[in-house]
């Protein structure tokens, strides 16, 4: 089942990845957010001594925090500023999704090498279930650098970094156990004030600049 | 309540009560609690080295130093902030967000020097980044909008990757019980991590804490945040940020150096220090802007401070020491050239000129400050970097002495070209002098230079035991 989760979190980088409708990205990344609620309920139901707080906390933080807030104040941003497509030239599907396939396929063989030494891992065990974590953590973190790299819009390098955080959630997951509470409440609030300040600054630059495309920031040089 | 708790406690609540009082005077004399309590828990961390604090603390020797340092650069750092609001006479709504961010920057940069669980350091450190990004932003202007933004995602991004480095850190550790990474716990067991593991966390680590030391690769943003920020902010940023980046390094580097990485981690560090100093070089070649100059005077000696560190031995007190130093003689020039800033209103080069003539006593900062930069005698600097060549020349083929050696005559001549053209070079004929400076503005310049240079010709015991203990477990 949870296997089943984890391939369904690596579709939506696909989805992600061949957007260019802005309201796309805010649904696969609330789509994201449940999914990481539903794997890591899974996971954490079956640790041996379960810490209960740390098991709310994270569902809290999945569901609320990565599943509606982030994707509504996504949404607010979009409206506010009036963004609805992603400008990017000489740019199909086929090239978008050909690039998600090498970045499963390179994340794969990482997960794989690391792993293991040898090629000789069966289907079901646990070694298996942990290099489909391992691809699907490192896939997301990659597809969220390269939405950084790519894209020209500063919302949608917002989109990137937070795909990245789904990303480094997952490989937390992947290691089978959690943060201590204090530590993650550390990182969940840096998380959020940084999205938030990542909205101010989408809007600061929208008025200061009447655009919000990244090649309007190059006044700064030696 | 320990210690700890008491200094959190009143680092919050002040900057809540920063964040809400409109009268500028009340508002900075809020810093005077504020700092009271920063030297207190200076004063208790030095005493109680080596124990543990809310579970995820330790307060360590080489944490104590800095927060020393930076202790004392948020006094002067808080004065010149107050010199430099009235001088521009800022919003009052801006001071105060201004204000109470720089009382968390400095809490947060203070916590991560003593955070002893990896995954706190990581969060510290991103709360550091976001107070940057509105330390930054002071100005409200659109270059500053641009640096604010840049280095808040660059910096996020950054550490993104570091996150990826401490949780793979987290995979070599596992094998045996639950996830803990916890420094001391890592280093008790680090026989037992797996080699690969290690490496792919430390590239992931090393990457990620560029942006926070400023060191390459990524210190891009850097430059710009110091360049952009008030010149007491940048001042922070060169004497405290650069050196949590460099803890939060050496953390890893702790842990790693009891394996056998150990040879492997060293030269990442070399190669990283080799082109720090390389790209310093090259862009200070054709930099224009005093506070950049100044900014990748800083990428040089963190540069160097890692390489002292990649040598080994001597090294590793070298790099400590030098780091210090370089702390406070970068600060007293960022203090110095926001002066010469409200003196030209300009901050390139070129249109500077004559500020021996226009104001003696801030241009005597500006030679002392240069002088000690350069790390020439009888600066403190000077000492670091003799055994941090000492160190190279002992541990690796001579060719990397001597190219280091090289670039930093390039960075040398650099530097003194445009020290003599601010100080001597005769005024551009429309240039003129926008405000005559008060002499006492430069004393805490005065003061901060005259330790650098008193630690060159009489090193204290004190801190040479201190740096000396920070270092002791290291493997010679």
């Amino acid at each position: 089942m949870t296997n089943i989760l984890i391939i369904l979190f690596s579709l939506t980088l696909v989805y992600l990845l061949a957007a260019g409708r802005l309201r796309t990205y805010s649904n696969a990344l609330a789509m994201q957010g449940f999914l990481l609620c539903a794997i890591a309920f899974k996971e954490l139901q079956g640790l041996k001594e379960l810490n209960y707080l740390n098991l709310v906390f994270i569902m809290l933080e999945t569901l609320f925090f990565k599943g509606l807030i982030t994707p509504l104040f996504l949404n607010y941003l979009i409206k506010k500023n009036n963004i609805q497509y992603e400008r990017e030239p000489n740019e199909t599907n086929f090239n978008a999704l050909l690039k998600v396939a090498l970045i499963f396929i390179f994340s794969f063989i990482i997960g794989y090498k690391l792993h293991h030494h040898d090629f000789n891992v069966s289907i079901g065990t646990e070694d298996a279930s942990k290099i489909i974590y391992f691809t699907s953590s490192l896939s997301a973190i990659f597809t969220g650098l390269l939405i950084v790299i790519r894209r020209v819009k500063i919302i949608t390098h917002i989109v990137g970094y937070l795909v990245l955080e789904n990303g480094l959630f997952l490989l937390t997951l992947a290691l089978g156990d959690e943060m201590p509470i204090v530590v993650n409440l550390a990182i969940l609030f840096d998380i959020i004030s940084t999205t938030l300040l990542l909205g101010v600054f989408v809007n600061r630059v929208q008025m200061t600049f009447k655009d919000t495309e990244i090649s309007t920031l190059t006044e700064l040089r030696d | 309540m320990d210690a700890i708790t008491i200094y959190l406690l009143i680092a919050v609540s002040v900057s809540i009560c920063m964040f809400f009082i409109k009268n500028i005077h009340i508002n900075f004399t809020l810093f005077i609690p504020a700092i009271i309590s920063q030297f207190y828990f200076l004063y208790f961390a030095y005493f109680h080295r080596g124990n543990f604090y809310l579970e995820y603390f330790r307060i360590d020797t080489i944490g104590v130093i800095f927060i020393g340092v930076i202790s004392v650069l948020f006094v002067f750092s808080v004065f010149h902030t107050y010199l430099y609001n009235q001088n521009r006479h800022s919003s009052s709504h801006q001071m105060m967000v201004h204000n109470s961010t720089l009382n968390l920057f400095v809490t947060a940069m203070t916590c991560a020097l003593i955070s002893d669980h990896l995954g706190l350091l990581w969060a510290l450190l991103e709360a550091t980044t976001v107070c940057s990004a509105v330390l930054i932003y002071f100005d409200r202007s659109n270059i500053s909008l641009e640096a604010a933004w840049k280095y808040f995602f660059v910096c996020s991004i950054g550490l993104a990757l570091a996150y990826v480095g401490i949780l793979f850190l987290g995979i070599a550790g596992q094998a045996k019980e639950h996830l803990d990474i916890s420094v001391h716990l890592l280093c008790s067991k680090s026989h037992e991590l797996s080699p690969i593991w290690l490496k792919i966390s430390f590239l992931f680590a090393i990457v990620g804490f560029s942006v926070k030391m400023g060191a390459a690769p990524l210190f891009t943003v850097d430059i710009d945040a110091k360049d952009t920020a008030p010149s007491p902010i940048g001042a922070l940023f060169s004497g405290g940020l650069l050196n949590v980046g460099f803890v939060a390094l050496f953390r890893f580097y702790e842990i790693f150096s009891l394996t056998e990485i150990r040879p492997w981690m060293d030269k990442i560090i070399l190669i990283m220090g080799l082109a720090s100093v390389f790209f310093a070089a090259v862009y200070l070649l054709k930099v224009k802007n005093v506070k950049r100059l100044l900014a990748y005077s800083s990428l040089e000696h963190i540069g160097i401070a890692l390489i002292a560190l990649a040598a080994g031995g001597i090294g590793y007190m070298a790099a400590i020491l030098h780091l210090v130093f370089h702390s406070f003689a970068k600060a007293g020039l960022f203090y110095q050239i926001g002066l010469l800033y409200r003196t030209y209103q300009d901050k390139d080069i070129m249109m500077h000129g004559e500020y021996f003539k226009n104001y003696p006593t801030g241009a005597l900062v500006i030679l002392i400050g240069f002088l000690c930069i350069m790390s020439i005698p009888p600066s403190s600097l000077f000492l670091t970097e003799f055994y941090t060549f000492s160190a190279v020349f002992n541990t690796y083929h001579w060719s990397i002495g001597v190219s280091i050696l090289f670039l930093l005559t390039i960075i040398f001549y650099t530097l003194t070209k445009s020290m003599l053209q601010i100080l001597f070079a005769p005024m551009m004929p429309m240039q003129t002098m926008q405000e005559k400076i008060k002499p006492w503005e430069s004393f805490s310049q005065y003061l901060i230079l005259i330790f650098v240079i008193w630690m060159g010709l009489f090193p204290s015991s004190f801190l040479l035991n201190l740096v000396s203990e920070a270092v002791s477990h290291l493997p010679k």
